[in-house]
């Protein structure tokens, strides 16, 4: 065999039960600069292996003890990246083939001759080569996805504050300029004595005011996590109490409040008295937004339970969530009532049903308009009469 | 005669303000809540300047905007978007559209952030249309 330099891989773990064999390879391999070990019979070969760690294994296959193809199967099992090289008589092919299967780099047959061995060699070093390359790409490749990812979520966190702030600023700017616009009508009217402006810059100025508190107050709702302070709800007078406090709103829109009272007691929920009102209202005022868009709009408060919970529910006969509007109906600051709407309402309703173990979600109505329902678990399996089925056709959109 | 200015806004208190603000300047106004009836009453009413704002509901200010600069019977008319947007972010948003339409919208004749001043209002409407 020609000298060469030093081979890349130059361990050899050199196993089989013939001395001439093992003295021949040592002298011929060492002069081509490889560091070999040699072994007399399987077991010894595991040892040296376990210790020295190889890069490549020249095995014989027919030894007294653990014979070739046992030392193959358990050095592929404890170092799959090894490289095995066979040594078979002739005559042995159905060994060799089988030394193959069991992933044996290659095989070589006695007599051994040099070139074939150096072949053998050359190509076990090629493959843990490119093994090796491999190896490093994929570890490159994992680093180079784990940067762009981390960077895409970094970018995808900043994007949403930045979202996030420009739609508050909004929501902001258009109340500023509510204020501004009061605070001008006042003066204007104080000035040219004309009472119908000052009593319009007044209002102008409460509603703006309560719609910088609203939106303090929501924001406050969304960041604090709350612990509900449940008791049994009569979801009954909730339906009442929700019609009395927009009625004016509603007036105010031209949208009219039916309600659709349960027999009975009707279902009654385990809730936060005050914070499901408060959700529910975000509901009612958003349908009386919907129904404003149309003549004749109205609402329609109800309610519905059985043993598995309870709910409220708010019908409208407007237009109906168009399909990006249902996408995004749950994401703080989507809005699709422009300026009029922060996006909130929703999201505070979502988070107050989550926190009961409930869940707000929604249909658009066969004929026209959407339904809007606040899921609750019910406060006893006996309070949740069988009144109507709560799912009143399967919800398109969910949020759960 | 007076001139007519339409005032396009989604949101009450903004028309409130900015139709009494021109009324007692003089001014004859027609207000409207979103770019469709925007659209409309632009038509109708043949305004001699429009305050438009940019996004509301329903077709946004944006579309309108358009509408009035591509056509040539109306190009001529000014237009004064006053809205919450930067006024950098509004000539962006019509740079790209721009650019995706082929079209060549040019820049509107004022623009002001809200909340719009009594007195850089006024000021505008008069260096607009007199």
């Amino acid at each position: 065999m020609k000298a060469c330099g030093q081979p890349p891989y130059p361990n050899l773990l050199v196993i089989d039960d013939e001395p001439g064999i093992r003295s021949m390879m040592s002298l011929s391999l060492g002069a081509d600069g490889y560091k070999v070990r040699t072994a007399a019979d399987g077991a010894e070969g595991l040892k040296l292996f376990k210790e020295q760690q190889p890069d490549i294994v020249l095995t014989d296959i027919k030894m007294p003890g653990l014979d070739g193809i046992e030392v193959l199967k358990r050095i592929k099992s404890m170092s799959p990246d090894t490289e095995v090289i066979v040594i078979t008589g002739h005559g042995d092919m159905d060994l060799a083939v089988r030394s193959l299967q069991l992933m044996a780099s290659d095989f070589v047959t006695k007599p051994v001759s040099d070139q074939a061995l150096e072949v053998a060699l050359k190509r076990a070093a090629e493959r843990l080569t490119l093994k090796a390359q491999l190896a490093s790409y994929t570890h490159d490749l994992e680093r180079r996805v784990a940067e762009a990812t981390a960077k895409v979520v970094a970018a995808e966190r900043l994007a949403a504050v930045g979202q996030t702030v420009s739609a508050l600023v909004h929501s902001l700017k258009n109340m500023l300029a509510g204020l501004k616009g009061g605070i001008y009508m006042v003066g204007q009217g104080m000035e040219r004595c004309q009472k119908q402006l000052t009593d319009e810059g007044m209002r102008m100025l409460e509603r703006n005011l309560v719609r910088v508190q609203d939106l303090v107050g929501d924001m406050m709702t969304i960041a604090k996590p709350r612990q509900p302070q449940m008791e049994p709800v009569s979801l009954k007078e909730l339906l009442t109490e929700a019609q009395r406090i927009m009625a004016a709103e509603a007036e105010g829109k031209g949208v009219e409040i039916k309600v659709e009272y349960p027999e009975g007691e009707g279902p009654v929920a385990l809730a936060d008295r005050r914070m499901i009102l408060e959700a529910f209202l975000n509901l009612v005022s958003n349908g009386i937004d919907a129904a404003a868009e149309v003549e004749g709009g109205e609402v329609v408060l109800s309610t519905a339970g059985n043993f598995r919970g309870v709910c409220l529910m708010v019908r409208d006969n407007g237009p109906g969530l168009e399909p990006e509007a249902a996408q995004n109906i749950f994401q703080g600051f989507y809005s699709t009532k422009g300026a009029a709407g922060t996006g909130l309402g929703l999201m505070v309703a979502q988070k107050t049903a989550g926190e009961h173990g409930g869940r707000v979600d929604f249909v658009n109505l066969p004929d026209q308009g959407a339904m809007f329902r606040l899921r609750l678990p019910a406060a006893e399996q006996s309070a949740g009469q069988e009144t109507q089925e709560v799912a009143a056709g399967e919800p398109r959109g969910s949020a759960g | 005669m007076a001139k007519r200015v339409l005032v396009v806004d989604d949101e009450m208190d903004v028309r409130t303000f900015i139709s009494t603000l021109l009324d007692s300047n003089g001014y004859k106004v027609v207000v409207a809540e979103n770019g469709e009836q925007g659209w409309q009453k632009f038509q109708e009413k043949e305004p001699d300047l429009i305050t438009l704002d940019v996004m509301m509901p329903k077709e946004s200010g944006i579309k309108m905007y358009r509408d009035i600069k591509t056509n040539p019977n109306f190009a001529s008319v000014p237009v004064l978007v006053i809205s919450g947007l930067a006024r950098k972010t509004f000539l962006h948003s019509q740079k790209v559209l721009d650019k995706f339409k082929g079209q060549s919208v040019p820049e509107p004749e004022g623009y002001i952030e809200k909340p719009p001043e009594p007195d850089e209002l006024m000021g505008e409407v008069k260096r607009l249309i007199g």
